[in-house]
């Protein structure tokens, strides 16, 4: 199985990928964006088909897309009592703006399905070497900023008097975010976004008692989830996001109900 | 030694001038209560000594210099504060919140044991932060703010909403602390019983002009009016 390229390629990319939406979706979880980053992704969406329309490769359109949305819709998303149905507007534009561009590419329905279901097996060397730089450099800058990062997740009400720079880390938390989340789009897909970046981290968020643990527990569940996954879609001739989805879901009620 | 002096201070919201004229002096060591109404804006002054809000008028002048000035805040005690099951230490540990190293250092970890100890914590170190009560867990904020090691310290409102026992074991926590340390601390409370045994001096905010003295002189029953305190 490890012979054929295709699927050395989906375990490099998928194993960054779920390291990355693992230590990212920590800080989401604890800062309670979760459902930002479904907007992200379907902005992100958006991006992709107007990359396919442009011929680019979809990464790069996502990638410009949500880290663009991330600092002036996140901004405004930030600021909680409007976001609901500042959401809702935007998710509906992205996707609108995602099918018109769609339709303009004149591409056929299976760009559209690798865009919005994830097609880690089509997944190109080049795309493994944009998906590897680009997780090692958020990896990077997460650990740069560990610190302030944490107390901004984790405790916002005490960091909003304590980081003096706050509007830095939270720009910069924003554009780390859009950048996972179009990074994971890859493997999972625009609309399952949540299986990779929020499930584990929730999950973690149950057994873990220090951040690091969080941490850990969530990129392991990631990492797992993806491997499985990939055998089990390599075997049973299903689609690795199903697999994905079904394991991560599976691993949060465990933790839900094993753990209060 | 006086750390900070505020003088001539004014904060203007629109047309509305929350107070002028404001002098007060903060001494080395001293605990100073900041009081008033509700609105009145006490919050507005607070935000603007640690930076983060301009005056419209008057100057804060401080006596030590930016570099070596850490101020820590603690917030008022909520229900429903977020919170993760974090165990303590952990949770205390989110203050070092400044340098790239994702580990604590040696001297960090040191302070951190320290201060875990003056803030009676040490028992349920190990212990959820959201299975503490609520004494415990503003005991924690507490502890957050003291592992920057803080010259000034704000307890804005830290009582409010603890028990009888566990906002006078706050207190005393603060007190010893700075018993023996370099500590100065400004405390905004409506507790009158707080306010009186705790603090060395006040400065009342009203929307007419400002009161600063020692808390000697402070007219107690000014505040209350009919059966309602209104510090």
């Amino acid at each position: 199985m490890l012979n054929y390229p295709f699927m050395q390629n989906a375990f490099v990319a998928g194993t960054l990928i779920a390291i990355v939406s693992g230590f990212v979706g920590t800080f989401v979880v604890a800062r309670r964006m979760s459902f930002l980053t479904h907007t992200l992704s379907e902005i992100g969406f958006a991006g992709a088909s107007f990359a396919l329309y442009m011929s680019w490769s979809p990464l790069v359109g996502m990638l410009l897309f949500s880290v663009g949305a991330s600092m002036t819709v996140g901004e405004m998303g930030v600021k909680e009592s409007r976001s609901e149905s500042l959401i809702s507007a935007v998710s509906a534009i992205a996707i609108g703006l995602g099918i018109a561009f769609l339709a303009l590419s004149k591409k056929n329905a299976t760009a559209a399905t690798g865009i919005l279901f994830g097609s880690i097996f089509s997944i190109s060397r080049t795309d493994v070497v944009e998906v590897v730089v680009l997780a090692i450099l958020v990896l990077l800058i997460g650990l740069a900023m560990f610190r302030p990062l944490r107390h901004f997740a984790f405790d916002y009400s005490t960091a909003l008097f304590s980081l003096k720079n706050i509007r830095l880390i939270e720009v910069a938390f924003l554009a780390l975010m859009a950048t996972t989340v179009a990074v994971s789009a890859q493997v999972v897909g625009s609309l399952l976004i949540f299986i990779l970046m929020i499930l584990p981290a929730s999950s973690a968020m149950r057994w873990g008692r220090t951040v690091w643990q969080i941490i850990g527990l969530a990129i392991l569940f990631a990492v797992v989830g993806v491997w499985v996954a990939l055998v089990l879609s390599y075997t049973l001739n299903l689609p690795v996001s199903f697999f994905i989805a079904i394991i991560e879901a599976g691993i949060y009620f465990v933790s839900l109900i094993g753990k209060k | 030694m006086t750390i900070l002096t505020g003088s001539g201070v004014g904060i203007q919201f629109g047309e509305r001038w929350l107070y002028q004229d404001v002098a007060f002096k903060l001494e080395k060591g001293r605990v100073l209560a900041l009081i008033g109404d509700n609105g009145v804006g006490k919050t507005t002054l607070l935000r603007a000594i640690l930076g983060q809000l301009e005056l419209t008028a008057g100057e804060l002048d401080w006596q030590i210099d930016v570099k070596n000035r850490m101020i820590s805040y603690v917030p008022q005690y909520r229900p429903d504060m977020q919170a993760f099951p974090l165990k303590v230490t952990d949770f205390v540990s989110l203050s070092f919140d400044k340098g790239i190293l994702p580990w604590l250092k040696p001297t960090e970890k040191e302070r951190l044991q320290h201060v875990l100890a003056d803030t009676h914590l040490t028992k349920i170190a190990n212990a959820r932060i959201d299975t503490a009560s609520g004494g415990e867990r503003q005991r924690a904020y507490l502890a957050q703010a003291l592992v920057q090691n803080p010259n000034v310290l704000i307890l804005d409102e830290a009582t409010a909403n603890l028990d009888n026992v566990a906002k006078y074991e706050l207190m005393n926590v603060v007190r010893d602390y700075r018993d023996h340390h370099d500590l100065t601390t400004i405390m905004v409370s409506h507790d009158l019983d707080i306010i009186g045994k705790y603090a060395d001096d006040y400065l009342l905010l009203t929307p007419n002009g400002s009161e600063f003295g020692p808390i000697d002189q402070l007219d107690m029953t000014k505040l209350k009016v009919g059966n309602q305190d209104h510090a």
